[in-house]
């Protein structure tokens, strides 16, 4: 295949053999799904088949139930800090020739994220209820 | 030693911007720290509004231009015309929602997502470069989700929202594979490198990146067959909500339409225009036709702005040769116009309430109402002198210059068509006995008020024409 690959084709043809796959993937499913169809016995729904699956075990409760969200709030409070050092670090690696328009951009950019957690901050967020 | 990437230049250029984003933060800081009267919230909101399209009005009136950040970020008159409208809609929505977000408890967030849907908005009409509109465009869509969903009292403000957001991130998701695209095709995100590589012929990855944009941008427009969120997420949110998703970012979208069609794709104008002329005769006749059928006003409006859309996306069949011009001026032209008209429909239905049984006997109980919801309604229909009858007006001489028959045809034929379910409301608060459903809810002054003003404009809309059709031909694109 590689070889294939490595001849001087031109390079729409190349094209044709992703077209091939790709035929080739979708055929396969059907063809499984059809001969799955034809020999296997005929179906009876049951209780049991309508479960969810649980490693063989009986489930023991009712998924659908509420859940305290208190740890999404955090997980997006978490969210600002990350993405702050995300962008911190490339910055903090040019640093020398980026010089003071590189930092005022950066104060400016963690001046607005800044806002967001005092924002949050006085909205009550942090309190663990 | 390159040029400084930012100038003094840059920063005049970004005033309305940075304005915006500074009201964001004092309307969300203030309901933290000093007062939470809902009043100081929404007045504060209306200032950033009133700041972000005074600023563009200064900059279009001292012919301000420029390109910034390497070409990516560019400010003409065009940017500034849309920039300026973005921000008065954004206005009267404050205005209009003033009252209800009181009732909410949250005014200053409720605030803080309308400035930022305009502040991505007005970013948006400025982009040059594929991924700073990308950006934008994520700015103006994502608050607006919360909006649709912001009214937690009601099931299906949730349900609505989270429709939105699914298939919203599925046509963000399409509309960024598009760019991509086009992007590796052309090798440049910049609009001016991508025209040198889009020509008519077009190879087969290009093609496949224009359609997935496409289909990105006509999900944002709800232009059928991408427009099945509409509905159900004008229905489930917040009256104001819809009135002013179904304008500001709408309107914005159709700019940068018209500037990556116009300055990035110029010569594969044969390969879009039909699609255009097909997409708007398919909007026209699924929204108007879906629209017969609806008792609820909210849903009936939703069908009527997929009508709209299409009528919008008529002119864009129109975007080659010597029609150009014209087609450009009916956009901009039927895009104020359908402003006005849309936001003074949905503001009524704010007022009055979304069954069509409430309008019944309106003129009875509240004649100034009724009399301004028959002229919105009349105006939609396309009724000479009102608003929109100007914006179809120039959609049919931009198809009829560029000799697309087929698409005149189209317009005029679902004019007709939406005749019935436009005066049947008119029928109901004229004709009908009050019903009794309870009285009309009091609504601030500030609602009223605008919906006044948009009643007021969409009567005289001719005769802010003439200047809008002068400023068009002045700024181009």
């Amino acid at each position: 295949m590689l070889a294939l690959l490595q001849t001087e084709m031109p390079y729409t043809a190349l094209y044709a053999y992703v077209g091939l796959s790709m035929v080739f993937i979708v055929g396969f499913v059907l063809v499984v799904l059809m001969v799955a169809r034809l020999i296997a016995p005929s179906r009876k729904s049951s209780t049991q088949k309508g479960q969810s699956y649980e490693t063989a075990e009986a489930p023991v409760s009712d998924p659908w139930r509420p859940f305290p969200v208190r740890y999404y709030i955090f997980a997006l409070m978490f969210l600002i800090f990350d993405v702050e050092t995300a962008f911190l670090l490339p910055w903090a690696v040019v640093y020398g020739q980026l010089g003071l328009y590189g930092f005022v951009q950066m104060v400016i950019f963690i001046g607005i994220i800044t806002l967001g957690l005092i924002y949050e901050w006085k909205k009550g967020a942090l309190r663990w209820v | 030693m390159e040029a400084p990437l930012i100038t003094a230049d840059t920063l005049v250029a970004l005033i309305p911007e940075i304005l915006a984003l500074a009201f964001i933060a004092v309307v969300l800081l203030t309901e933290v720290f000093g007062s939470r009267s809902p009043n100081l919230s929404s007045g504060l909101a209306a200032l950033g509004a009133l700041a972000l399209a005074g600023s563009a009005t200064v900059l279009l009136a001292a012919g301000f231009e420029g390109s910034f950040f390497g070409d990516g970020y560019v400010v003409d008159g065009f940017a500034l015309l849309f920039k300026i409208l973005v921000g008065l809609v954004a206005f009267f929505s404050v205005l209009a929602a003033a009252r209800w977000s009181a009732r909410t408890g949250d005014t200053g967030e409720y605030m803080s997502l309308i400035l930022a849907v305009a502040l991505g908005a007005s970013l948006l009409v400025s982009g040059r470069d594929l991924f700073v509109i990308f950006v934008s465009l994520e700015l103006a869509t994502i608050p607006s989700y919360a909006m649709v969903a912001f009214d937690r009292r009601r099931r299906e403000s949730s349900e609505g929202g989270m429709k939105y957001l699914l298939t919203g991130v599925v046509a963000s998701s399409v509309l960024l594979y598009g760019l991509v695209l086009i992007y590796g095709v052309t090798g440049s995100a910049n609009l001016s490198e991508v025209a040198a590589a889009f020509t008519a012929d077009l190879s087969p990855a290009a093609l496949l990146g224009l359609v997935l944009f496409l289909s990105g941008v006509a999900f944002k427009l709800s232009v059928v067959p991408f427009h099945f969120w509409t509905p159900d997420a004008y229905q489930g949110a917040p009256t104001n909500a819809a009135a002013f998703l179904s304008v500001a970012p709408k309107m914005a979208t159709f700019a940068l339409l018209l500037r990556v069609l116009i300055e990035g794709m110029p010569e594969t104008a044969q390969a879009y225009t039909w699609l255009f002329a097909l997409l708007a005769i398919l909007s026209m006749f699924a929204g108007n036709l879906f629209a017969l059928r609806q008792t609820n006003l909210k849903r009936m409006l939703a069908y009527s702005s997929v009508a709209h859309s299409g009528y919008i996306l008529a002119a864009f069949a129109a975007l080659t040769g010597p029609a150009l011009e014209t087609a450009v001026q009916a956009v901009i032209v039927y895009a104020v116009a359908y402003a006005v008209m849309n936001l003074g429909a949905f503001f009524v239905v704010e007022l009055v309430g979304e069954e069509g049984k409430s309008f019944n006997g309106l003129f009875r109980t509240q004649p100034a109402l009724a009399v301004s919801m028959a002229v919105f309604m009349a105006a939609l229909v396309g009724i000479p002198p009102l608003s929109g009858f100007w914006g179809k007006a120039w959609v049919i001489f931009a198809t009829a210059q560029a000799g697309a028959w087929v698409v005149v045809g189209a317009v005029i034929i679902n004019s007709v068509l939406s005749v019935p379910y436009y005066f049947g409301v008119i029928r109901s608060m004229f004709f009908e006995e009050p019903a009794g459903v309870g009285p009309v809810k009091d609504g601030s002054g500030a609602l009223r008020f605008s919906i006044y003003a948009m009643a007021v404009f969409t009567v005289l809309f001719a005769f802010i024409l003439g200047p809008l059709v002068l400023l068009a031909q002045a700024i181009g694109l």
